[in-house]
């Protein structure tokens, strides 16, 4: 078996003395979902914004396409992507200037046939010049996720990312990220959506306080805990996260 | 009183304890206890302390000024309310009231009545501190009177401006479209026994220069036909210019009868005035959104339907540091700031000019505004100009993703302000040279003007990287001192901007220290066998030195860049 794209081991984050991630270890190769969900709380925005680089763990080693993201920060950052649940962009860039930002930032050869790829595909072409004052909240929603998009990142962190998305834009971010998938990429996906877990999520991570309390496909959650046998996700979920 | 207003005067009363209860409850954290108290203290320097500004406030001779200015302000106001248009925005609510009480059960004379008891609270802070800034300005009423006297005044001012906005909301029924054409007659006469009056003055202003030129003005505004059109106006701010008490009481009387006039005018209308004030309440909403991010260095200025042009190109390939660089000038350039610089020195240059004219040589003085300039964006510019890290604070959970080292991160944050900095100040400094007389440029023999130009640039450009870097270092060390937050604001405000300015100075004074101590020495000690040559070598170990230090000031704030947690700001 390949390395995994994203391996996390024995990642732990605390403030003070508030444990918010507890030794969570795991791992997702390439071309894989992995679904994060959890309770309100539970701990999923803190992890993946550690998978992220965006907070430092307090303990533990996170590795992204084989670069320690410690170590290696800049390599280990450079394959990846992350779409926050609130779309964080710049007040003054455009559309476009957001996608030729980001370009030169990661590098990306073919950039303007890319950007002009991603903006036809999230229906974003008419707002090209649009700054982001001028978007309603799912537009930006699709920018921040042409952004993350752009450079083809092997490793795809998603954090709620369908908040704002209107049914068009539902199904065609279903679509992209389960494309994404099939390109190669190691992808986590944190919703509070089921369905969308259900279908999209090759294997699912269940959190509560900060630690594992399931990891794997929904059969071997079920495999595990007889006594879950023939509900739903949405039981399953409440049973274990109670 | 009713079941409703007894839940209005609950929310009112509530919103107004737990926002004190805030601010009081955050003196708690020293920085804010440390802000107040050098708020508190600078107010108290400039406005309370015995021997301060107004000490002697007769002999400042300003209240006749302040009489004349305040009556035409107030006059023109009011004129361009009923005039001008925009008026509506008086009915402006909160976003929460909107959402909340225009669907209660509630009566839109009792909204009406919620909102002239809301403002008050407006109206009685801006009483205490208007207390306090007018009593420099000539005002020799005693501190309870001059409160009464600016309350009333913006009571007045406030419930006009509401009573306008009512009249003129749409769609108009007959008696307000009548309302609102004799409301308009009126303003326009006044306006034209304004214009009749002053015009004649206002011709001779250029001869009469600005003392003689005000007391012109209040003559003309105290005779026919201004003084029929000011006489409203007067008759609000007639307690300001009381002799005594018992003056001041009837005059005082008047405006409460006015008070009570308007009161009776609003609050007798009954308008359908939701749809009008939702949109205010929205684009009020917008406005104050658009300020607090301008003010944190963000928000480019949006014209709706306006094409956003993009002449500043980014090559597709090349050092990604590059693109926070590009992305930081652009920033600058759609925030207005470098439109308000050019301003400023076309206002300041053409001031210079006019009052040099007809004064014959002027001498070293016409390098003064572009010297003035160039000192002034050593001292002011980096705490104004902040396109970098400490505009890029709120983005911080982004930034951090980007494939590059923390310390590549600040160096390319720090780029655009101190590129633009010294750029802007090189060509002040250019413009002084160049400005200056022939025989005041051959004062410094031809080898040490080559050795100061040449090393003028690059010196330029160490300080104001350096003074960037300390920015955002406080930025970095101590994101609350740089962000106190949206609803930042009031007396902690001023103290926390006086304590980030006082501190960056005195630590970009001690940084100069070694650089500048080692080039005067070296400069000083080549100069006699070297000249012009020993004055730039001089001069570049200097520079040299302060680059090394603020080398050392990027590496230590990259480190930490790397392992700042972004909730840690708030």
């Amino acid at each position: 078996m390949p390395d995994p794209l994203i391996e996390v081991s024995g990642l732990s984050k605390s403030y003070g003395t508030v444990v918010a991630v507890n030794s969570l270890t795991f791992a997702v190769q390439a071309g894989e979902v992995l679904g994060l969900v959890g309770p309100n709380g539970a701990g999923k925005t803190t992890t993946l914004r550690c998978l992220c680089g965006i907070i430092n763990p307090t303990e533990g080693s996170i590795r992204v396409a084989g670069h320690d993201l410690r170590a290696e920060g800049p390599k280990a950052k450079a394959e990846l992507a992350f779409v926050p649940d609130e779309p964080q962009l710049f007040d003054y860039l455009t559309v476009d200037e957001h996608l030729k930002f980001i370009a030169r930032l990661y590098g990306v050869a073919d950039a303007e046939a890319r950007a002009l790829q991603l903006l036809d595909e999230l229906e974003l072409t008419d707002k090209r010049r649009s700054l982001p004052g001028e978007l309603s909240r799912g537009m930006k929603q699709k920018l921040a996720i042409a952004c993350g998009l752009l450079h083809r990142p092997q490793a795809l962190v998603l954090d709620e990312p369908l908040t704002g998305l209107d049914p068009a834009g539902i199904k065609k971010m279903r679509a992209t990220i389960a494309d994404r998938a099939r390109d190669g990429a190691a992808v986590i996906l944190s919703s509070h959506l089921l369905h969308l877990v259900e279908e999209l999520c090759s294997r699912i991570l269940v959190i509560r306080k900060g630690k594992c309390v399931a990891l794997g496909t929904l059969s071997e959650i079920v495999g595990a805990r007889p006594e879950l046998a023939g509900q739903s996700l949405e039981d399953i979920f409440l049973s274990l996260t109670a | 009183m009713t079941g409703t207003a007894r839940a209005l005067g609950f929310l009112i009363a509530r919103t107004s304890r737990n926002r004190i209860a805030r601010q009081l409850g955050r003196l708690k954290h020293p920085r804010y206890a440390l802000a107040a108290i050098v708020g508190l203290g600078y107010f108290w320097l400039v406005f309370a302390r015995p021997g301060g500004v107004g000490r002697n406030p007769a002999a400042t001779g300003a209240g006749p000024t302040l009489g004349t200015v305040g009556g035409i302000g107030f006059a023109l106001t009011v004129l361009t309310w009923w005039l001008g248009g925009g008026v509506t925005r008086a009915l402006a609510f909160q976003p929460a009231e909107v959402q909340l009480l225009f669907p209660a059960p509630i009566a839109r004379r009792t909204l009406i009545a919620y909102k002239v008891v809301r403002s008050q609270l407006l109206l009685l802070l801006s009483g205490v501190l208007w207390t306090l800034l007018i009593r420099s300005w000539g005002v020799t009423l005693a501190a309870p009177l001059r409160f009464a006297t600016i309350w009333g005044f913006f009571s007045v001012m406030s419930l006009h401006r509401l009573g306008a906005a009512l009249v003129a909301t749409r769609p108009l029924t007959r008696g307000r479209r009548a309302a609102l054409y004799a409301g308009k007659a009126l303003a326009a006469a006044v306006a034209a026994g304004l214009i009749v009056g002053v015009t004649p003055v206002l011709l001779r202003l250029r001869t009469l220069g600005i003392g003689e030129g005000l007391r012109a003005l209040g003559a003309s505004l105290a005779t026919p036909p201004a003084a029929w059109a000011m006489a409203p106006f007067r008759l609000v701010l007639a307690p300001l210019h009381a002799g005594s008490l018992a003056s001041w009481a009837e005059a005082f009387s008047i405006v409460l009868g006015i008070i009570g006039l308007h009161l009776v005018w609003v609050l007798g209308m009954d308008v359908e005035f939701e749809e009008v004030a939702a949109t205010a309440s929205a684009d009020q909403a917008k406005r104050i959104a658009a300020f607090k991010e301008r003010r944190a260095g963000g928000a480019a200025i949006v014209r709706p339907g306006k094409a956003v042009r993009s002449w500043l190109p980014l090559l597709p390939k090349g050092r990604p540091e590059v693109a926070i660089a590009w992305k930081n000038t652009v920033a600058l350039l759609r925030t207005g700031l470098l439109r308000t610089a050019i301003m400023i020195v076309v206002v300041l240059v053409a001031m210079s000019g006019f009052m040099m004219r007809g004064q014959g040589d002027a001498g070293p003085a016409t390098a003064i505004p572009f010297l003035t300039l160039a000192v002034m964006a050593f001292v002011l510019g980096p705490r104004m100009v902040r396109n970098d890290l400490r505009q890029d604070l709120l983005s911080l959970a982004s930034i951090k993703t980007y494939p590059l080292s923390g310390t590549m991160i600040v160096l390319a944050e720090m780029a655009s302000p101190t590129l633009v900095l010294s750029l802007f100040q090189f060509v002040m400094l250019v413009m002084a040279y160049a400005t200056l007389p022939g025989d005041y440029r051959t004062t410094f023999d031809l080898a040490t003007t080559i050795g100061v130009g040449v090393i003028t640039p690059f010196a330029v450009l160490a300080v104001n990287a350096a003074s960037v870097g300390i920015q955002n270092g406080i930025a970095l060390v101590f994101p609350g001192w740089v962000r106190l937050g949206a609803d930042s604001g009031g007396i902690e405000a001023i103290g926390q901007t006086l304590v980030v300015t006082i501190g960056s100075m005195l630590v970009l004074l001690l940084s100069l220290i070694l650089p500048v101590g080692a080039g005067l020495a070296i400069g000083a000690t080549l100069r006699p066998s070297m000249g012009g040559l020993g004055i730039a070598l001089g001069g570049a170990v200097g520079v040299i030195a302060l680059g090394i230090e603020t080398g050392f000031l990027v590496g230590g704030l990259g480190a930490m860049f790397d392992r700042l947690d972004p909730t840690a700001l708030g």
